[in-house]
């Protein structure tokens, strides 16, 4: 008789287990509409950066760039993404073009990203879950900075050489060990990628790392700023021309642009960050019945 | 409205409580429970006045004895495992600078310590990890006792509290173990109830959250497996060469609420309003079944096993809302010389973690589920290169094996036997329901997509065949030769590379010098024109019974002009053994049970240190 009763113990035991349902969200019950971010009256934004680690071997990078894409249409401005392609053979060995270079895998080196494609935002926060991205930009992009980067670049394309100057503009007091990094990039390469789809040899890379202005590191700026106070700076490059051969093609002037970011020297967080052309887009006068802002 | 989880987990507990004094006496004995201290603790209660102290001084004494009895029955068991690094002139295979180790010296040490008595045992395991060896997770480095607990065994019950491994059937929705070779440990913390009360029925119940290397994951899971060996409950009608069980498990989980932006297409929103972003809906309550029946029929056993489970968003599927199910087939026959396995797998949507975010740093953690992989497990160095690593998000599976043995003083068994071993794994995707110009990874975040056909197969993720035969010459020399055939879609299992295509050709020999002498030596190549290229491999070991081994082995990558050597020297004294030398180890992944681990480059100083008592 007990050994009947200690059955039907355990079967209940079991079934109380079982008791338990799951939650069925429907399609139509998915989306939580939220307000979306936004910054404190009078506060100056701080502009994502995003440290891409790509390559042209890596299947599932492709998704990592539209992803990133996406987040720099949400947020028209406040994104800026530099793609890494550092020496990882699995990930980067080039097919006929090399978009390798010593200061991405400087930053392999800092961050030792475990997959292809990671992203690292602002310096401190890294993942490889793609669809994670755009949730961390959204919650980046409302933080306060409290300086501005004013970047201009001076093009001669007799010699190709190229003069970036900045200006640091702090907009309250700001006591941390600060360094300036300038970077060049270059957008609009036409070559292979592997994709999940298989081989695309006519994939478009963008925002692709060339090289540093200013040393693997940049240069420090201090470690005391007062509000109100400029730093003003430059750095000087000039452009590649491809005299390495055809696995390596001359950087094209009209498709680079320099990204200037100012980061904290120990913990890498990047302060503030900004972009400029290498040959600025000149944007055409107003129409006389044009009203300056009028869109179609 | 998500019901009170407290509510729930009660519920078993109350049942529990209400049904304790159940068990039969005769069932599950353990050392020192003697009928005799019940029966005197019977007398306490009814006996009155003078008689009282004659009674206590009784009792004492049969509870002294019961003690010394229990003390004596004490047992200690426990194991050390230590290994260390000292990283030495890195030249990897990117840029030839120096990889920055954290440390001098890397080390993984585990101290496991398992006291035994009647009725109870506790156990704890001290955790030295704080700068580890190369290539874990990035959560793995830390130190302390992670995992501790205690067990109370009573007849036919056994409760534990704290850390605990369990599997419910074959581990389709549950599974947790430990793993250190891949820095995997997903012990829960909480508490297990189980119960045999007998007629072949077991029961375990069980609820806690899930160690992710050293932290605990914020969601509670808790279940209840149910088993029956029916030919123990009818023995008469089974008899010895018949067998039949079933099963049944249920594991719940309940997660944190999390703000997961969406990224689709925002025609799929109802009632879009572009100044809003839009948070995905999140299931909090995950459920998933396992049912079983294993069958044994005279040399032939068979299982089969199914599991579901409910939506379950995760963000290395892109939080996809589709339900998971496997299916698991599997067939044997064993007898005297000759054995055969046929297994077949279908799973769908069945990684099963206890936390939706999974980064690249915390990839192998946090598992709830296996999903075995159907491959055979490799042993020689080149043949393990390219180890095949279970797609949860959706496979295909089917693995043979055959052994055979030619009986000695045949024209094939010769004077000693020979053995044969045959074997194939076939694995591939699913044949999704795909939009033109879409491949499976572009499932749209917060969908249902894509379904795929139940008998339908996809690409191919891993195909292998092996060949090994296995021959004693004389006495003193018997060698094998092994064969693998292998494709391994390297775009799947690493995203990046295409498919490999390799022959692997392998010559082994051991050779008894003498009475304590051995030598044993491998030869191996490697043939692909993918990838890395060739590869080739050799191995000396020399055994000097009883303590002392010597081991040298050299890979050479002919693709890269890579040369990775190792020279070993072991030393084993009772239950201690010492491992100390120097060696390059090459990248690649190391898997166990089709869970891999990226190993990079290393090279340097090696020791290692085993005991147990």
């Amino acid at each position: 008789m007990k050994s009947i009763y200690n059955i039907l113990f355990a079967a209940s035991l079991c079934g109380a287990g079982f008791l338990v349902s799951c939650d069925n969200i429907s399609e139509e019950d998915r989306y939580i509409p939220v307000d979306k971010p936004v910054l404190p009256p009078h506060s100056v934004a701080k502009t994502v950066l995003v440290q891409e680690f790509t390559g042209v071997q890596c299947v599932n990078c492709p998704t990592g760039a539209e992803e990133m894409h996406k987040a720099q249409e949400q947020y028209p401005g406040q994104v800026i993404v530099v793609g890494m392609h550092p020496y990882v053979d699995a990930y980067t060995k080039p097919f006929n073009i090399d978009m390798r270079c010593q200061e991405a895998e400087v930053m392999y080196e800092a961050y030792k990203p475990k997959a292809f494609p990671c992203a690292v935002f602002n310096g401190t926060t890294m993942s490889t879950s793609v669809n994670y991205w755009l949730t961390t930009v959204t919650n980046l992009v409302a933080e306060e900075a409290h300086m501005t980067i004013d970047a201009s670049c001076d093009y001669d394309e007799s010699n190709r050489n190229l003069k970036v100057d900045y200006a640091i503009n702090f907009t309250s007091d700001v006591n941390k060990d600060l360094s300036v990094m300038v970077w060049i990039m270059e957008n609009n390469i036409v070559g292979p990628q592997l994709t999940t789809n298989g081989p695309n040899p006519i994939y478009v890379h963008n925002h692709i790392l060339r090289a540093s202005l200013n040393g693997d590191w940049g240069q420090k700026l201090g470690t005391s700023f007062k509000n109100g106070q400029t730093i003003d700076g430059s750095a000087s490059i000039s452009l590649y021309n491809g005299e390495d051969g055809p696995l390596k093609p001359a950087w094209v002037a009209e498709n680079c642009q320099v990204v200037v970011w100012v980061f904290e020297t120990g913990s890498k967080a990047v302060e503030q960050a900004t972009l400029a052309d290498v040959i600025p887009v000149v944007t055409p006068e107003p129409g006389p019945d044009e009203e300056p802002g009028d869109e179609e | 409205m998500q019901p009170n989880i407290k509510t729930r987990l009660s519920l078993p507990i109350l049942v529990a409580a209400a049904s304790l004094p159940l068990c039969s006496a005769a069932q599950d004995m353990l050392p020192g429970d003697t009928v005799t201290v019940t029966t005197k603790t019977n007398v306490t209660t009814t006996v009155s006045g003078s008689d009282v102290s004659s009674t206590t001084s009784n009792i004492s004494t049969v509870e002294s004895k019961k003690k010394n009895n229990w003390l004596s029955k004490v047992r200690a068991t426990g194991a050390i495992q230590t290994e260390f690094l000292i990283p030495y002139n890195f030249k990897g295979e990117r840029t030839g600078d120096k990889t920055v180790y954290e440390k001098d010296v890397l080390n993984n040490t585990y101290f496991d310590l398992t006291v035994n008595a009647p009725y109870i045992s506790i156990g704890a395991r001290f955790q030295w990890t704080k700068w580890p060896l190369p290539g874990y997770n990035k959560g793995f480095g830390g130190w302390g006792v992670p995992y501790i607990w205690a067990t109370g065994s009573y007849k036919c019950w056994q409760l534990t509290v704290g850390d605990f491994y369990e599997q419910f059937g074959s581990g389709l929705i549950l599974r947790t173990y430990q793993e250190r070779s891949l820095g995997v440990d997903n012990a829960i913390r909480g508490g297990r109830f189980k119960i045999n009360p007998g007629g072949g029925v077991h029961v375990t119940a069980l609820a806690g959250k899930q160690r992710r290397f050293w932290e605990w994951n914020s969601s509670w899971l808790w279940g209840a497996d149910a088993e029956w060996e029916l030919n123990d409950a009818f023995k008469e009608k089974f008899g010895n060469d018949y067998g039949l069980t079933i099963g049944a498990s249920y594991v719940g989980k309940h997660d944190p609420d999390e703000q997961i932006l969406y990224n689709g297409p925002t025609d799929l929103i109802p009632n879009y309003d572009p100044s809003k972003n839009y948070y995905l809906n999140l299931p909090l309550n995950v459920a998933a079944f396992d049912g079983r029946v294993k069958l044994r029929a005279h040399d032939f056993n068979f299982l089969a096993e199914f599991a579901t489970k409910s939506a379950d968003p995760v963000s290395l599927y892109n939080y996809n809302y589709r339900k998971g199910n496997a299916v698991l087939l599997s067939g044997t026959y064993s007898n005297k010389g000759f054995s055969a396995m046929l297994q077949a797998k279908r799973s769908e949507n069945m990684d099963f973690r206890s936390k939706r975010l999974i980064d690249g740093d915390y990839l192998i953690s946090s598992f709830v589920n296996h999903m075995p992989a159907f491959t055979m497990t490799q042993t020689y160095a080149l043949a393990a290169m390219y180890p095949y690593a279970t797609q949860s998000e959706g496979e295909w599976a089917f693995q043979a094996d055959v052994r055979y043995l030619f009986k000695k003083k045949t024209p094939l068994g010769g004077k000693y036997g020979t053995n044969v071993r045959l074997s194939a794994s076939y694995i591939s995707g699913l044949d999704y329901n795909l939009p033109p110009g879409k491949t499976y990874k572009d499932k749209v975040v917060g969908s249902n997509d894509f379904g795929a056909p139940f008998w339908k197969i996809g690409s191919l993720y891993y195909a292998d065949l092996n060949f090994e035969l296995n021959k004693k010459l004389s006495r003193k020399f018997q060698f094998t030769l092994f064969y693998l055939f292998q494709k391994y879609n390297q775009a799947i299992v690493e995203q990046h590379g295409g498919m490999v295509t390799s022959n692997i050709f392998v010559g082994e020999g051991q050779w008894k010098i003498a009475k304590k002498t051995q030598l044993r030596f491998e030869a191996q190549y490697l043939h692909t024109k993918q990838d890395k290229g060739d590869w080739i491999a050799g191995l000396l070991e020399l055994s000097l019974a009883p303590h002392w081994m010597i081991t040298v082995s050299d890979s050479y990558n002919s693709g890269k002009g890579n040369n990775y050597y190792e020279v070993l020297g072991t030393y084993a004294y009772k239950a201690n053994r010492f491992t100390f030398g120097y060696g390059k180890v090459k990248e690649g992944f190391n898997c166990s049970g089709g869970v891999c681990r990226w190993v990079p480059q290393t090279e340097g100083f090696k020791v290692t240190y085993n005991y147990t008592f």
